[in-house]
């Protein structure tokens, strides 16, 4: 369909620097620049070493974007750009450079919320996103749950953590097991050869807690049990099972994050349920989510590994939707917002 | 041809626009917002407006010009970002220059020091003489700049001066035949300044070195304004910003011989403040 718009998005809120394009539901392009492997030797994001990287990568990617793609910039109908929340500077390489390309170009330009893209990339895979549907965010920056009546026009939140992330517990888990970084991924792998034998806390789940935190969540008791677990088991001179840990702290934040996800799925009799963020990508929690989500008859819609993650893409997605939607682009002075809430899922102008 | 200028190195945002022909520069239009934190919502109203306000279309630009800093790293970063967007839509050459050399080059002739805030209470600085860069750009705390300047200064000239000849014209032609035009200029300065002393002089205390400092004319920059007591050169109120056309005036040597389009890589100075952590002792090593 020629008539729906050709959407650039540009992502720069956090470690990776991601230019996508697309046509309506249609992904034409994702190109992507990650700085992680700086990050590594430090144990996580650190904001002055991204933003240094973005400036760095944002014309060449945006040149891969383009030619993936087969476009111009002549061609695209409107820019999107990830304006919060974020770490501050990095979010402001990216807001920067969209407005550079909306004036020299002279395109609508829209600030979007990063958050609202990781629920829309999923029409990329999926179509068009079922509405009302609930939505669990979870990643190295957050872990929310969101109830999306339009996604156009503002996402409710239901709950977060109200501590550590859930990435950033499996980073910190990771570290602490001498696995490496970004832990996701490597804590993945090493609980398959491992059984979840370990009785790890489930945070915020006792009934005292669920009457203030029902939707919350909290994983920083989590890792300092895993600590003391094993450093009792150091101190007793016997050898730490490694694969052993991995799966049960993996079993243990999968299942508090799928059960609190079903659990706002029934309370507002929601039958989609949408995944993003890179713990999405975890192969337990998408099992454990389909599991539980078959018996209500709630379906799982989980995009792709890369679409997952951080992207450029998934702004393209809902920029195309603010487009179709009619919504008004934002105004040239638009502000990178590191704590942009989610009743904004675009800066109107 | 038409040259947008932009430059975010300081408090100021600033976006103008300068005709650029075979033997002048013109400026057209220029715009300027001083907010220590808004450069990213301030810099593209303004360039909208610049080129509105000269009736030019982002299409009728020839090229851009974008300050380098050294400046406060997130509010640099909006300039060089917005520059080199601009320039890849439009399918025209970008020009990094040092900030610090726009508000050198404009404060036209005589000794110079050119100090901009780079917070943390220490200075972004340079020196000129008769609008060119010697010295810098360093960073340093105000009361440090003297002791930066002298030591550099001393050591940069010593073989000139030990060649011996301490008159200005052969102070000259020895560091020519040593190190090349600039360090001929540096020489030329210090003989002016009587600089050259400082190669035998074994008193380095902050004192003689805040004495060697007024051997300056004038200082320029928010930086110079800002630590004017400890500085104690003549500040020019009106040159604290670099200006567009100044800018363009730097570049205008690549813009005219069709010069290929640079990467703008901020002068940064500074390594991110970032520390490994010590941690927790991995289980398995
Ligand atoms: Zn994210």
């Amino acid at each position: 369909m020629p008539d729906e718009p050709l959407v650039l998005g540009i992502e720069t809120s956090c470690d990776e620097t991601g230019i996508g394009i697309v046509r309506g539901h249609t992904l034409l392009a994702d190109a992507l620049a990650s700085s992680v492997e700086q990050h590594a030797r430090f144990g996580g994001v650190v904001p002055e070493v991204a933003s240094r990287a973005h400036l760095e990568a944002l014309v060449p990617t945006m040149q891969r974007a383009l030619d993936e793609a087969k476009v111009t910039l002549a061609d695209i109908d409107a820019i999107a750009v990830t304006s919060g929340p974020g770490l501050a500077g990095a979010l402001l390489v990216g807001v920067a450079a969209a407005k550079g390309y909306a004036v020299a170009a002279d395109k609508p330009l829209y600030g979007v919320n990063h958050l609202a893209a990781h629920v829309a990339v999923d029409t990329l895979e999926h179509g068009p996103l079922p509405e009302p549907a609930i939505a669990m965010l979870v990643s190295g920056g957050h872990s929310s749950l969101l109830l999306v009546d339009d996604l156009t026009n503002g996402v409710k939140p239901l709950g977060a953590t109200i501590d550590d992330a859930a990435g950033e517990a499996f980073d910190k888990v990771a570290r602490l097991l001498g696995l490496g970084f970004p832990g996701g991924p490597i804590i993945d792998r090493t609980a398959g050869n491992g059984s979840a034998s370990i009785a790890f806390p489930r945070g915020l789940t006792a009934a005292k807690d669920l009457a203030a935190h029902r939707f919350d969540f909290s994983f920083s008791g989590l890792k300092t049990a895993v600590a003391r677990w094993v450093e009792a088991r150091q101190r007793d001179g016997e050898p730490v099972p490694i694969a052993d840990v991995s799966a049960s702290f993996q079993e243990a934040v999968c299942d508090v994050l799928t059960a609190k996800a079903i659990d706002a799925c029934l309370t507002h009799g929601v039958r989609t349920l949408v995944i993003g963020g890179g713990v999405a990508a975890n192969s337990r929690l998408r099992v454990l989510a389909e599991e539980r989500a078959a018996k209500h008859g709630i379906e799982v819609r989980v995009p792709r590994p890369q679409l997952c993650t951080d992207n450029g893409a998934m702004v393209a997605a809902l920029g195309s939707r603010l487009v179709a939607a009619g919504v008004a682009p934002s105004r040239l002075d638009l502000p990178a917002d590191s704590a942009m809430p989610l009743t904004s899922v675009s800066v109107a102008g | 041809m038409l040259v947008l200028a932009l430059d975010t190195a300081t408090p100021a945002s600033t976006a103008a626009l300068v005709e650029v022909t075979a033997d002048r520069l013109t400026g057209v239009a220029e715009r300027r917002t001083v907010d220590p934190r808004a450069h990213g919502e301030k810099l593209a109203p303004e360039i909208s407006a610049t080129l509105a306000e000269a009736e030019v279309r982002p299409g009728d630009l020839g090229a851009i010009v974008a300050g380098l800093g050294p400046g406060p790293f997130t509010g640099l970063r909006v300039g060089l970002a917005t520059a080199a967007s601009m320039g890849q839509a439009l399918g025209i050459p970008t020009y990094g220059v040092c900030s610090l050399d726009g508000i050198g080059r404009a404060a036209g002739p005589g000794r110079v020091l050119v100090a901009t805030d780079a917070r943390r209470r220490e200075v972004y600085f340079a020196t000129y003489v008769d609008g060119v860069r010697l010295f810098g750009p360093e960073v340093a705390k105000p009361a440090d700049v003297a002791e930066v300047l002298g030591q550099a200064y001393r050591k940069r000239t010593s073989e000139a001066a030990e060649s011996a000849a301490l008159s200005e014209s052969e102070i000259i032609e020895s560091a020519t035949a040593l190190a090349g035009v600039e360090a001929a200029r540096l020489a030329a300065v210090l003989a002016r300044a009587e600089i050259d002393a400082v190669v035998d002089d074994p008193d380095e205390d902050r004192g003689y070195w805040a004495k060697k400092l007024r051997a300056f004319d004038r200082a320029a920059g928010e930086g110079a304004l800002k630590y004017g007591d400890i500085f104690g050169v003549p500040v020019e109120e009106h040159l604290l910003y670099p200006p567009g056309a100044a800018l363009v005036a730097l570049a205008a040597e690549r813009i005219r011989s069709g010069a290929p389009s640079e990467q703008l890589t901020p002068l940064y100075l500074r390594r991110p403040d970032a520390v490994e952590p010590a941690g927790r002792k991995p289980v398995l090593t």
